[in-house]
């Protein structure tokens, strides 16, 4: 008798590659793509999940490519600021939408129309990037001088990464009916005024964000022949939601139209790998130990086991053979803090 | 100030038996005074219940000790409760094994209430070798650690009821522990027989303390093993109950995904040591009473060596810590404090009468060669 399925390999078979297995052996990426090495620009973008993935990067000694780093500022301020936290200081981008239209910003393709949000205590803010200046803009013009600035690193960002690390993070966003421009955050949250005339919720189909994925990819390639992009998706879910359904099964449509949009851009182009930490935080293999009490946010060892599996696949030779230690090595800092998220406002505002 | 003796004497005379352990005798010795003492035996399930089933409400005593100054309150029994009580017609099991003793006999207890389940550490079978050589033969079923399979104290071959267990040792989470050997025996750290084994290599070495200190993180683990533990551990594990017929595999996955299931490299928690008792119960009488109880975790007042928070990351574990508690007290060390004590304590002897246990020679030599 003849049987498709015999001689798979281990990680075809449900029982061997997660009942039988130690948890924190559970590996699920199997035939990478490509490799990163040490030398190659790796550039972050995407939802707060992204921001772990950056640190983590960072800390291990990849060459983590942020060309609008601040700098010239001291730590807290630099952090506060959102400098440092993704590749530019963009914020989080959650949707496909939103990366399109950032990257058509940068390369003028395409205007953005919306103009900045006043605050309650009559400072301005980017609406594409709320929290980025916590102490917000003088004026309207000082917030479209500073987005100028920032969409210049931007750009650079696009045309010199050699690694593209996104994670998607969210279907749902809210968009401005006429220009068609779409936010991190509704307007009303933290500046802005809402109104049912200029905004309208959106809930991107599969097919949108798939569109917006492939897009984006396209025009990235075009611009810069030599990148790679790898592809997550937050398993961060999602803090509320506007559709008159419960928060779990709009996360679960959530990701699972990421996660599809995902596999189909991994599919299409050679270039473009998935990697499963989502898979990895989320799976029933852990029970539930890779989340914080709050059943939302990422511990850090859930982090640990993403960063081992990704080392071992896509960093193989990552760690030199060092034979003698060092008493002057620095050792790597606590990795342990929270990441910078537009979506916590909602729920800090909702009451 | 209480002493061992007055530990031993309380326990002979109000329960009628010795302390279970010597990590037993020295908790007990923390108490202020020999009446505090007492009060918490007499106030012990244990005590009431003995008490309760004895004749005449008295236990008998061995020695002729003071009376308990005040007789607990005797609570009416719940008429339409049957106690459990031992029946002559129970089968008796004897345990005897080394720490876990005590959490074998009380978790076979709860897996088998119609046996007498009675416990005897492999200490006291060479301290009192006549009486337990007399005594074993009126046990109905054995269970044995496999370390005494070639015993002179008792010739276990002329036994048929007996089933063997393994000593449980599983280092995967505590690469860094060993002993280390003094003139004395056996050296003691401030973590009683732990050591660890960078902080003695890097004695040795002639590191300063804050040197020391310093080996303590990622690039080190990393560079002399401490990763590589688990696969060779968890091989010996399961070959070592396979010896003795005895299969883990099954529990072992629960236990990894229970998280750390090790108190140290030799001290598995209950409900690891409780899964062990079902397997046994279930290899003689091919069924268990299955409960949700748990017996109190004994071990807990031996040392608890941490998990560092670097190798409890590599297993995908939360509770990673460089705080160290040792034998008989909650008051834990840090790190700094655990390589003072170390440190202070190594000085009794000259640096070539300390020499690292045969079993940790790998790892020592390791950490010599990288530092």
């Amino acid at each position: 008798m003849s049987n498709p399925y015999k001689g798979l390999a281990d990680f075809q078979f449900w029982r061997r590659a997660v009942s039988t297995l130690d948890y924190h052996a559970f590996d699920p990426v199997v035939n990478p793509k490509f490799q990163v090495s040490k030398s190659d620009c790796v550039a972050t973008a995407g939802s707060c999940f992204a921001q772990h993935l950056a640190r983590r990067l960072a800390s291990m000694g990849f060459n983590y490519y942020v060309p609008e780093s601040g700098e010239e500022l001291v730590g807290d301020e630099r952090v506060a600021r959102g400098f440092g936290v993704f590749s530019a200081r963009y914020g989080n981008i959650y949707t496909t939408r939103q990366l399109l239209q950032l990257f058509d910003e940068a390369f003028s393709t395409r205007i953005t129309h919306e103009q900045a949000w006043l605050r309650s205590d009559g400072r301005y803010i980017d609406p594409f990037r709320p929290n980025i200046e916590p102490t917000g803009f003088k004026s309207a013009e000082a917030m479209n001088a500073e987005r100028g600035r920032h969409l210049k690193y931007v750009k650079q960002v696009f045309l010199n990464a050699d690694v593209f690390v996104y994670t998607l993070g969210l279907t749902e966003s809210w968009m401005n009916r006429v220009s068609g421009d779409v936010f991190p955050l509704a307007p009303g949250v933290v500046g802005g005024s809402y109104n049912e005339k200029d905004y309208v919720f959106k809930n991107f189909s599969v097919t949108e964000v798939s569109a917006d994925l492939k897009l984006f990819l396209q025009k990235l390639k075009k611009v810069n022949h030599n990148v790679k992009v790898l592809l997550t998706v937050s398993p961060v879910p999602l803090i509320a939601t506007y559709e008159m359904r419960h928060v779990a099964v709009a996360t679960c449509y959530s990701k699972s139209v990421l996660r599809v949009a995902a596999e189909m851009a991994a599919t299409e182009f050679d270039w473009v790998d998935y990697f499963p930490s989502y898979e990895i935080i989320t799976g029933n293999f852990n029970l539930g130990k890779y989340y914080a009490d709050d059943l939302r946010e990422i511990h850090s060892n859930g982090v640990s086991h993403v960063m081992r599996c990704f080392m071992r696949h896509y960093a193989e030779d990552h760690y030199k053979n060092i034979t003698r230690y060092n008493f002057n090595t620095k050792v790597s800092p606590n990795l342990v803090s929270q990441p910078i998220c537009d979506e916590e406002s909602i729920a800090k505002t909702a009451f | 100030m209480v002493t061992k003796k007055d530990v031993i004497q309380c326990y002979q005379s109000l329960l009628n038996r010795d302390p279970e352990s010597e990590a037993t005798i020295l908790a007990q010795m923390n108490h202020q005074d020999l009446n505090s003492l007492k009060r918490e035996i007499l106030a012990s399930a244990e005590y009431q219940y003995k008490i309760q089933t004895s004749e005449g409400g008295q236990i008998v005593t061995k020695t002729a000790l003071e009376p308990p100054s005040t007789p607990p309150p005797r609570t009416e029994k719940h008429p339409a409760i049957t106690p459990c009580v031992s029946r002559p017609e129970n089968p008796k099991w004897l345990v005897i094994g080394n720490c876990q003793t005590t959490g074998l006999v009380n978790s076979l207890t709860i897996l088998s209430p119609d046996v007498d389940v009675e416990g005897c550490d492999v200490w006291q079978l060479s301290k009192d070798r006549e009486y337990w050589n007399d005594k074993i033969a009126s046990y109905q079923h054995l269970i044995v650690i496999s370390d005494c399979r070639e015993s002179e104290i008792v010739d276990f071959r002329r036994y048929k009821n007996i089933t063997w267990f393994p000593s449980f040792i599983f280092q995967a989470f505590h690469p860094d522990m060993c002993y280390v050997n003094c003139p004395d025996g056996i050296f003691k750290s401030p973590m009683d027989e732990y050591n660890s084994c960078l902080i003695f290599a890097a004695y040795q070495s002639n590191l300063s303390i804050q040197e020391t200190s310093q080996l303590f993180n990622d690039d080190v683990y990393r560079g002399v093993g401490f990763y590589d533990f688990w696969e060779y551990e968890k091989k010996s594990l399961i070959e070592r109950f396979d010896e003795c017929d005895l299969d883990i595999r099954a529990s072992l996955v629960h236990w990894v995904r229970s998280g750390c299931f090790m108190h140290s490299m030799n001290h598995p928690k209950i409900n690891t040591v409780y899964d062990i008792a079902r397997l046994i119960t279930q290899k003689i009488r091919k069924k268990n009473a299955e409960s949700p109880i748990r017996p109190h975790d004994n071990l807990t007042v031996g040392p608890i060596y941490p998990i560092y928070p670097e190798i409890a990351d590599q297993f995908g574990l939360k509770d990673g810590s460089y705080l160290f508690k040792p034998m008989g007290s909650y008051k834990q060390m840090d790190l700094k404090a655990f390589i003072e004590g170390s440190f202070q304590a190594y000085q009794h002897y000259e640096k070539h009468e300390l020499t690292i246990y045969p079993l940790y020679e790998k790892t020592y030599n390791r950490i010599m060669t990288y530092i």
